[in-house]
């Protein structure tokens, strides 16, 4: 039963994305030029394992793979995530600890598609709904999503003010970065003056 | 008659020579409606265990894939995007009327490009030696007549290496499942078969063939005896149905 239901939960994610790519024809075509390319893809924590198959335009999530494969790539689920929201995806690549094997090309290639990608949701949801009800949806939605973005800025400006400036609790990223700094001269200049010592405790060692 | 003569066509003792007939005029009744009572009866999980059948197949471009009793051309579909231009998919089936609902389906999806339709008995299959990279055969071997006369054309015609797939009804793996799957079977079965083919009968024969099939060791045995080596199984819905994977050494 577990089997079947790991197929179900693949082939329902499967269909949300192809059908999700098909309002971005950019895309698709940049994946018809991968065809027939297979990536494992192997989550350390929790323990999971599946694979990424290229298909003409689309894109196919296999749960069980036997053969080989171009390319690999593991790490935490934490990684992953982060991995998939945040833009400068080769800062997470470096500061992870993902692992990546096989033909790197391909996963850089992935990687520009992923940067690039597009999808038309107002078109997806006039497809559904019409095309002025879809239009005012998709308005609705990207007004919500700006303004959604506007609050949780604000809210976080204000908590952050209230902790910096109010109780005290927090420094702000300069004074942050400031003491970092003067930490890190601190520790090089107290490392010189261990090694002159040391210097100095040898020379006197050998003169008496 | 001999019991050697005889051979079991659900419940029912047949002459070995009449058992292809039979079989065959239970799917020139139900072949336009196949598609339709495959979802129901499942509830559209055949098609999850045919994704799973793909997965297992290793199929990848250039490939040559034989798909035996084919049908309407479910696997036959997947494979032929698979295999793409330079690769080539042969659809097999025994009989006329579901080669030609398989057909017809692939080349309105326009699907037929790299499809070959051969009309073919898999006990002897009209293909040369060490011909094809995969062989699947999804609900279709407990149909055949000779199941290991089967068996053994299937691996004449696989090149060395080459995987063979067999998808089929077997035995469920709990007590409690078999029980609700035979209520499901013998009761429901044929009455959703009258119901949308008006034939209570080819479902009646599907529901006893199932329960005359071998069940999972005994297939993968059959397998074995048959020169196929790496014999693994899998159940899938808890034994309901299993796939079994051997490779021609």
């Amino acid at each position: 039963m577990i089997l079947t239901s790991r197929l179900a939960l693949f082939a329902a994610i499967e269909t949300a994305v192809n059908k999700a790519l098909a309002y971005d024809p950019a895309t698709r075509q940049q994946l018809a030029l991968i065809d027939d390319q297979i990536i494992a893809v192997r989550i350390t924590q929790p323990s999971q394992q599946l694979w990424v198959r290229f298909s003409g335009d689309q894109v196919r999530l296999l749960s069980h793979w036997e053969d080989s494969v171009d390319a690999s790539i593991s790490g935490r689920l934490k990684d992953f995530i982060a991995l998939a929201k945040e833009t400068d995806k080769n800062q997470v690549l470096m500061s992870s600890r993902m692992e990546i094997s096989g033909n790197t090309q391909l996963l850089t290639r992935l990687q520009s598609i992923a940067a690039q990608l597009d999808i038309d949701w107002e078109a997806g949801i006039a497809d559904v709904i019409g095309d002025v009800p879809g239009h005012w949806v998709a308005s609705a939605l990207k007004f919500g999503n700006l303004f959604a973005k506007d609050v949780a800025q604000s809210v976080d400006r204000s908590w952050r003010n209230y902790w910096q400036f109010e109780s005290d609790s927090l420094i702000n990223s300069q004074q942050y970065q400031q003491t970092s700094a003067d930490i890190a001269k601190a520790r090089f200049e107290a490392d010189r003056l261990e090694a002159k010592v040391q210097r100095l405790q040898k020379r006197m060692a050998a003169t008496s | 008659m001999s019991e050697q003569d005889t051979i079991d066509f659900g419940y029912q003792q047949v002459p070995v020579a009449e058992k292809q007939e039979k079989v065959a005029e239970v799917f020139h009744s139900v072949a336009q409606k196949y598609d339709i009572m495959n979802d129901l009866m499942s509830g559209g999980v055949h098609r999850l265990w045919k994704r799973f059948t793909i997965e297992l197949s290793g199929v990848r471009k250039g490939h040559r894939v034989l798909d035996i009793a084919g049908g309407t051309g479910d696997l036959t579909a997947m494979f032929s995007k698979l295999v793409g231009t330079q690769g080539q998919v042969v659809l097999a089936d025994i009989n006329a009327s579901m080669l030609q609902v398989g057909r017809d389906r692939l080349i309105d999806r326009g699907t037929a490009d790299n499809i070959e339709f051969v009309q073919a008995n898999a006990e002897t299959l009209p293909f040369p030696d060490n011909h094809f990279d995969c062989i699947t055969i999804a609900f279709g071997l407990r149909n055949v007549t000779d199941k290991n006369k089967a068996l053994r054309s299937m691996h004449r015609v696989l090149k060395p290496g080459g995987r063979l797939l067999v998808l089929e009804f077997s035995k469920p793996q709990t007590e409690w499942l078999s029980s609700i799957y035979d209520q499901y079977s013998f009761k429901v079965l044929p009455f959703m078969g009258k119901l949308v083919t008006n034939d209570a009968e080819s479902y009646q024969y599907l529901a006893e063939s199932i329960r005359m099939h071998p069940d999972q060791e005994t297939l993968a045995g059959m397998m074995r005896d048959a020169e196929f080596e790496a014999v693994r199984y899998h159940n899938m819905t808890g034994g309901i149905v299993a796939l079994h994977r051997g490779v021609k050494p």
